[in-house]
């Protein structure tokens, strides 16, 4: 006899479904569609009010859960005690959350075998999106213990906290759980690729204003610093696959550009790291102008080569951080740069939440299992403590110190830092004094809807390091394994660039992008003034357009009272050259600057854009979209559509597919909309 | 269907595309009515719990944080809406219509195999029925059935244990309800 289970399966393969009727089939989507445009104007009012309430007073839940003690108190008491102060205190909360600030941060040592404190459980943050997660989903009301348990979750954003303490308490655990499992991971690692999360628009940026068109008789030189930063196009990737347009500061165009891998010569002697590659070519958007495009690439560093690595990982653990895309994808991440480490190098492993702590002491990568175990223990929980966490950090970075390795703390978070540091300013100069003493700083954002890119840039550039935005676990893979020599091994540091132009060739130029990174012209020769590392492998880009003299296109008029200066009497063989660029650099052991210079002349021009190699005319693309996202007026009528053709014309190999993404971004903005 | 297109999909209905929602649910519609279908057994219900489970779709996509599959999501609409449905209509009109089933499929040429599905579910308790629904019905292991009905996955197995043991418990009673159905068409 066969097996109920058999029995069953069989009987439902043998009945037959009678196909539906085109008509209901018809009706049903038509009136499905009309409910989905009245609640998307309903969706769109409510859209419009402010999400930061909620945020605020979670913040201010979580400072009063501090001052009582967090964790040395039963969870009980903490909220009955939230509970009531939350309606006693009221206005005093401002008050004392500034005396927390004030207060001198706590530092606490953990063993590595024990698991960070999550302080409160009831935090009111994760009690928003344990709402969000059980609410999407339509209940049944035939189901008599469901609409009670909505109920109870209902309560919550108000001081209910005494009825949502079982909810939550059972919940909460499988959902950190879920974190750890690395099947699930892979899943929720699809999700952020579709970028299913709602933005909430908390990011915070760093105002610029694009760079303007200079006259060459007034301005003859042009100096910046690199940037090997690609955290701007991680981010621009986030927002478009969210149907957003980014908003206007989060896109440096020089970062979209250096985000991708050019094909440049590299050095034969390696005593010099790398040299430029220059060229001249028909923008793409103005037949009026050229392009003057600058490219250096680092020369890569083989196995033998890396020196010993000695690691930092400074990781936030607040409850800010406990959203999928942020600890578990950090987690996954840094389990990915562990594996890619060698045996001699080390890791040590620092929390900050509440309180810092050394979760796990400089350990040698030949023991790969304590690491990992270490990252797996990891938890969410409580406020920010950021500055207490970067000082406990660089301690140990200290007394493992290399003088002959790589001395690195890598710092990954949200940015959120809102307790225990009371002066951003005091946390530069801190990063920036370490700089010195020979610790640099990576920084790996994570997260979005509060992330302080601004913050993190800042960091980055004062830490002589670079900052990386990571939104998916292939980023993750890209910044901390394909390019991982590329973010550890510094080649050669404060890489500075300056292009003096020929008045007698051109009339206007503009530098395209390193808004950011400007610096006086006396800079150039200061070796006192810092300017980007550049990586082990590493390539960077940057565009100039320049409108070449006695074309038609001129935006800037010759002055009537001024007289221009007279073009020098130009020596016969520099009469085709355009400009004269320098690069100055220091050996990353070294404290006086090398000069590198080069005319740019007749022979580096080609003479139309189709001509010009595929790695120049898809920078030129990328720079273009980056400009086009920006609503920055140069591009002229330049479409999203001229964007398209002119990347796809220029792939090349793509062995990792970024190129073809990147086209596919420039669909997904045309129809995404604006903020 | 390629899990990329339909993550796309559902991301172009939550920014508000209208065309992209109304593809995302005809490229489910005939699914989601086939599992209503297996749910009640009836064609009229099941294309009748098939819209109303499309209305609260669009009720409520824009709440869907997308923490679970589409798929899931909607499955998951579908079942409530066929628990809702089922329970609007009191013992007795159950009886009349799993008669009125039973002829219906008759019609379209049945070969006994719905009496005895129908009569077998008749048996079965709401819990069980849904979760016998997604297990048999739809082919899914016990996990993915866990994520449908938003419980653990061990309670899954566990209804199932139980769904079993009823059944074998109403064997007898299997027969006599097949005994009247026949006897009515």
């Amino acid at each position: 006899m066969k097996k109920e289970n058999e029995q069953l399966q069989d009987l439902y393969r043998a009945v037959p479904v009678p196909p539906p009727d085109e008509d209901s089939k018809k009706e049903a989507l038509a009136r499905a569609a009309e409910v989905f445009e009245q609640e998307l104007k309903k969706n769109k009012k409510i859209s419009q009010g402010s999400p930061g309430e909620d945020r605020f007073m979670s913040k201010i839940i979580i400072t009063i859960n501090k001052l009582l003690g967090g964790p040395e108190m039963t969870k009980r008491y903490v909220l009955i005690g939230t509970a009531a102060l939350a309606i006693m205190v009221g206005v005093t909360v401002l008050q004392q959350q500034e005396n927390l600030l004030t207060k001198p941060p706590m530092l606490t040592e953990i063993a590595p075998d024990q698991k960070m404190p999550v302080p409160n459980k009831v935090d009111a943050e994760m009690a928003d999106q344990q709402e969000a997660l059980s609410a999407s989903v339509p209940a049944s009301s035939s189901q008599p213990e469901e609409p009670k348990r909505m109920e109870s979750r209902h309560k919550l954003p108000e001081s209910n906290m005494m009825a949502a303490d079982s909810t939550l308490s059972k919940a909460m655990p499988q959902k950190f759980e879920r974190g750890a499992t690395p099947g699930r991971v892979l899943s929720q690692e699809q999700r952020l690729d579709f970028g299913y999360e709602q933005y909430v628009g908390g990011d915070k940026f760093q105002e610029f204003s694009v760079n303007s068109i200079k006259s060459v008789s007034e301005e003859p030189l042009s100096t910046f610093s690199i940037d090997v930063d690609t955290a701007s196009y991680a981010f621009m990737r986030r927002s478009l696959k969210n149907g957003l347009l980014p908003q206007k500061n989060a896109i440096r165009v020089e970062e979209l550009i250096n985000y991708f891998d050019y094909d440049y010569a590299v050095p034969d002697d390696k005593r010099q790291p790398f040299k430029p590659t220059v060229g001249i070519y028909q923008t793409p958007w103005n037949p009026q102008t050229k392009i003057m495009h600058i490219g250096i690439k680092g020369y890569g560093l083989i196995a033998q080569e890396k020196p010993k690595t000695n690691l930092v990982f400074l990781l936030d653990v607040s409850g800010s951080m406990s959203s999928p895309d942020k600890l578990p994808l950090l987690k996954n991440s840094l389990r990915m740069l562990v594996e890619t480490l060698q045996e001699k190098d080390t890791v040590a492993l620092v929390v900050y939440a509440g309180a810092a702590g050394v979760v796990l002491a400089p350990t040698s990568v030949s023991e790969k299992g304590k690491i990992t175990a270490a990252l797996d223990q990891l938890q969410s929980g409580g406020s920010t403590a950021g500055g207490a966490g970067i000082r406990l950090a660089y301690n140990l970075a200290e007394a493992n110190f290399d003088k002959n390795g790589v001395n690195r703390v890598i710092l990954a978070t949200d940015g959120d830092f809102n307790v225990g540091i009371s002066n951003q300013e005091e946390l530069k100069s801190f990063i920036g004094q370490k700089r010195k003493s020979g610790i640099s700083l990576s920084v790996l954002g994570f997260g979005q809807g509060n992330y302080n890119d601004s913050l993190m840039q800042a960091l980055a550039q004062n830490g002589n390091g670079n900052a990386a935005y990571i939104d998916t676990l292939s980023e993750a893979r890209k910044v901390l394994v394909d390019e991982a020599s590329a973010t550890l091994f510094t080649i050669a540091k404060d890489v500075k660039i300056q292009v003096e132009f020929n008045p007698a060739m051109v009339g206007e130029y503009r530098l395209i992008g390193y808004e950011t990174r400007a610096l006086n012209k006396e800079d150039f020769n200061n070796d006192k003034v810092d300017a980007g590392d550049i990586g082990s492998g590493h390539s960077v880009t940057a565009l100039y357009e320049i409108t070449p003299l006695g074309s038609e296109e001129k935006f800037v008029d010759d002055l009537r009272y001024q007289q221009a200066a007279e073009p020098a009497p130009t020596v016969a063989e520099n009469v085709s050259e355009y400009g004269f660029l320098k690069l100055r650099y220091k050996l990353p052991d070294e404290s006086v600057s090398k000069l590198i210079s080069t005319p740019v002349d007749h022979t580096h021009e080609y003479a139309t854009l189709g001509k010009a190699p595929g790695e120049f005319r898809f920078a030129a693309a990328v720079s273009a979209f980056g400009q086009i996202l920006r609503n920055d007026p140069f591009t002229k009528d330049f479409t999203y559509d001229d964007v398209v053709s002119l990347a796809n014309s220029a792939k090349g190999t793509d062995p990792y597919g970024y190129r073809a993404e990147f086209v596919s971004l420039v669909r997904l903005a045309q129809t995404a909309r604006g903020m | 269907m390629d899990d990329r297109i339909e993550s796309d999909l559902v991301v172009r209905a939550r920014n508000g595309e209208r065309e992209a929602f109304t593809e995302l649910l005809s490229l489910h519609y005939d699914s989601a009515y086939a599992f209503a279908f297996k749910f009640c057994l009836n064609k009229q219900d099941a294309e009748d719990i098939t819209q109303e489970a499309l209305l609260k779709a669009a009720r409520s996509i824009f709440s869907f944080d997308g923490q679970a599959k589409f798929t899931t999501w909607l499955y998951r609409i579908v079942i409530n809406t066929a628990k809702d449905h089922l329970k609007k209509e009191n013992n007795k009109k159950k009886y009349e219509r799993d008669f009125a089933v039973i002829k219906e499929l008759d019609a379209h040429g049945n070969d006994g195999s719905l009496e005895r599905l129908a009569a077998l579910l008749t048996t079965l308790a709401p819990k069980q029925l849904e979760v016998v629904t997604l297990v048999y019905g739809e082919g899914m292991n016990h996990r993915e059935a866990a994520a449908v009905i938003g419980c653990a996955e061990t309670t899954i197995s566990w209804h199932i244990f139980q769904a079993k043991r009823k059944l074998k418990e109403k064997k007898l009673f299997v027969c006599i309800l097949i005994f009247i159905a026949w006897r009515a068409v």
